[in-house]
């Protein structure tokens, strides 16, 4: 009797469950899952898009032969966004780690910063980068403000002329440039991963720092040995959310790319067989990572 | 005696006291400067295009205008408010994006809160679906997305029947639909979020509820729902904002007169009408049209947004 109604129990419970994740379930289906195998389709033919139905003719492996061997730019697209992925990721998680212990600590115009700083994140989707693009005004303005702008370029090479007179080696101080030229990209990145940290900075207990600080601890040795070791988990957490965000990001040039081929030059197989081939080398990364990951979890453990 | 002295001063409280104050000062100082720095960095483009919004032509021209236009003018902002069609855009995109985002908000909210507290066979492959959802990048399926909608035929239906497919894009409906099945733009990391925070909640909240008699809805709406409100608003926030700057789905999949579709007609109509100074003038005082009022939604929500981003699970297990 009471072991019926357990199972009853049991079963409403994961009935319930299907209806809650129904809607879910059947938009995956509709929405991905079949449009997925589709797109798979549409890359081995071409399509011609009238106003009641559209055409379709099989071309087998011809845009795929063309991606991998004929056109010359794609392929680096992809290499140089999966490279630029490889640069920004390790930056930008130094980066947010830095921003979110400068934040953490108590100090006048702190929400006034940390409101600043998470802002990129709304105009995380391109739109203010996409219309301006090619401005005659922001090109200017950029110029003026950026380093390799004319007014500042004295400053720029003077900057360089010191690194290298340090004599620090050729490759720190185009690394170092590199980084500089970046800023904008990487304070937009990190933007979500610094108030990941940051929370989880805050989430410590205060009792462990006061206890530390009663035994004669510095602030130095408190950062290093509580904050950062309680913080470290997060750092892989970052570097999921870095490379997933880095990949599917608009602003991503591979993604541009498909898209101008797809939605601009109207050339709609081609632009199939690019986003699959895309997903397909994305999807082996983003699952060699996560297999790295998952040992280097079981390591800390 | 001078060891003595030294010594004396090195532990003389006064002056420890000075030299930790001399540098907790220095620290503020250097910690003000680079906050401020980075905070440039961000805000620069932003106030570099309400500036240039202002100018006139001849400020263009001019070598020695660099920020502050000399002939301050609301020209540009009137000529872009007519080419947006502003007011009644605006209220368009209000209504169609808040619609969106509440459906996500709320489906979402479904979908994290049975995938976080039901165990049932396919759990573990729905929560794959959410993560791979959340890799696949949104141009991909957005070609066959769009040829769903542009050709709608439900299951090859109205075909069976001689009916012709209907164009759903000329619509809103695309957006409503891919919000109320939680497939619409970011909906993969909504759900994770709020997976993560309704298992972080505890589980005695709802067996109590059991215990008295509610089913799982009773359960879900009077005392679940409760505790996600904050979750929730801060879900229909990121949706809202996302949605609005958005340059592939929504201009995808609808035709509406939404904002950012009206942003292709600044560039490419005015391209052709008149010079490069004036579009790019116009193009700048259409952008802060567009983003102003999401700079504003985000200035008043802040707290909702970065608490959103804390108290979801992300940074727990």
């Amino acid at each position: 009797m009471k072991n019926k109604k357990t199972l009853s129990f049991e079963r409403r419970q994961a009935r319930s469950g299907y209806i809650f994740c129904l809607p879910f379930i059947i938009g995956f289906i509709l929405f991905v899952g079949f449009p997925l195998i589709k797109v798979i389709g549409f890359s081995f033919h071409n399509l011609f898009v009238g106003t009641v139905t559209y055409d379709t003719e099989f071309v087998g492996l011809e845009h795929y032969n063309r991606i991998l061997f004929v056109d010359p730019d794609f392929r680096k697209t992809v290499v140089s966004s999966i490279g630029e992925m490889l640069f920004n990721v390790p930056v930008v998680v130094m980066f947010s780690f830095f921003i979110a212990s400068l934040l953490n600590q108590r100090f006048i115009g702190r929400t006034v910063f940390r409101a600043i700083l998470f802002l990129p994140v709304v105009f995380a989707s391109g739109l203010v980068t996409s219309i301006t693009s090619g401005d005659f005004i922001s090109n200017n303005m950029q110029n003026i403000g950026s380093l390799s702008g004319e007014s500042n370029a004295m400053f720029a090479g003077t900057f360089t002329d010191i690194l290298l007179e340090m004599d620090i080696g050729n490759g720190v101080v185009e690394f170092i440039e590199d980084l500089v030229s970046r800023i904008e990209d990487i304070t937009t990145m990190a933007a979500v991963p610094s108030v990941i940290f940051l929370s989880g900075m805050q989430s410590i207990s205060p009792s462990v720092f006061e206890a530390s600080y009663i035994e004669g601890a510095s602030g130095w040795d408190v950062f290093w040995k509580i904050t950062f070791p309680m913080v470290s988990p997060l750092v892989l957490v970052n570097i999921v959310y870095c490379i997933v965000d880095s990949f599917t990001s608009a602003t991503n040039t591979a993604i541009t790319s498909i898209h101008n081929v797809l939605f601009v030059n109207a050339k709609y197989g081609l632009g199939s067989a690019m986003a699959i081939f895309y997903l397909a080398i994305v999807g082996v990364f983003i699952a060699v990572v996560f297999v790295l990951i998952r040992r280097l979890v079981y390591y800390y453990d | 005696m001078t060891n003595t002295q030294s010594a004396y001063k090195a532990y003389n409280p006064k002056i420890v006291k000075t030299k930790k104050i001399a540098g907790k000062s220095v620290i503020s100082i250097l910690r003000f400067f680079f906050l401020f720095g980075i905070s440039f960095v961000i805000i620069y483009p932003i106030l570099s295009m309400i500036c240039g919004s202002f100018m006139s032509v001849d400020d263009l021209v001019d070598i020695t205008v660099k920020y502050f236009p000399k002939n301050f003018t609301f020209d540009n902002y009137v000529k872009a408010a007519k080419a947006l069609n502003f007011p009644d855009t605006l209220i368009t995109s209000v209504i169609i994006f808040g619609i969106t985002s509440l459906l996500q908000a709320f489906s979402c909210t479904l979908v994290g809160y049975g995938l976080a507290r039901f165990k049932f066979k396919l759990n573990g492959l729905i929560f794959i679906c959410v993560i791979i959802q959340l890799l696949i990048p949104p141009d991909t399926i957005m070609l066959t997305r769009y040829i769903e909608f542009r050709y709608f035929d439900l299951f090859g239906l109205g075909n069976l029947f001689g009916l012709d497919s209907i164009n759903l894009t000329s619509t809103a409906l695309p957006l409503y639909v891919l919000g109320i099945t939680g497939t619409g733009l970011k909906n993969g990391l909504f759900i994770f979020m709020l997976r993560q925070y309704f298992k972080g909640l505890p589980k005695s909240l709802e067996e109590a509820a059991y215990v008295d008699g509610c089913n799982p809805f009773r359960a879900f709406v009077s005392i679940m729902l409760p505790c996600a409100k904050t979750m929730m608003v801060t879900i229909f926030l990121f949706s809202f904002v996302w949605l609005w700057t958005d340059m592939t789905v929504a201009p995808t999949l609808t035709t509406s007169d939404i904002l950012v579709n009206m942003t292709y007609m600044i560039k490419s109509t005015m391209e052709d009408n008149s010079g490069g100074l004036v579009t790019s003038l116009l193009k700048n005082s259409g952008v802060v049209l567009i983003i102003l009022p999401v700079v504003i939604v985000y200035l008043v929500c802040q707290k909702a947004f970065i608490q959103g981003i804390e108290s979801s699970g992300i940074t727990g297990t």
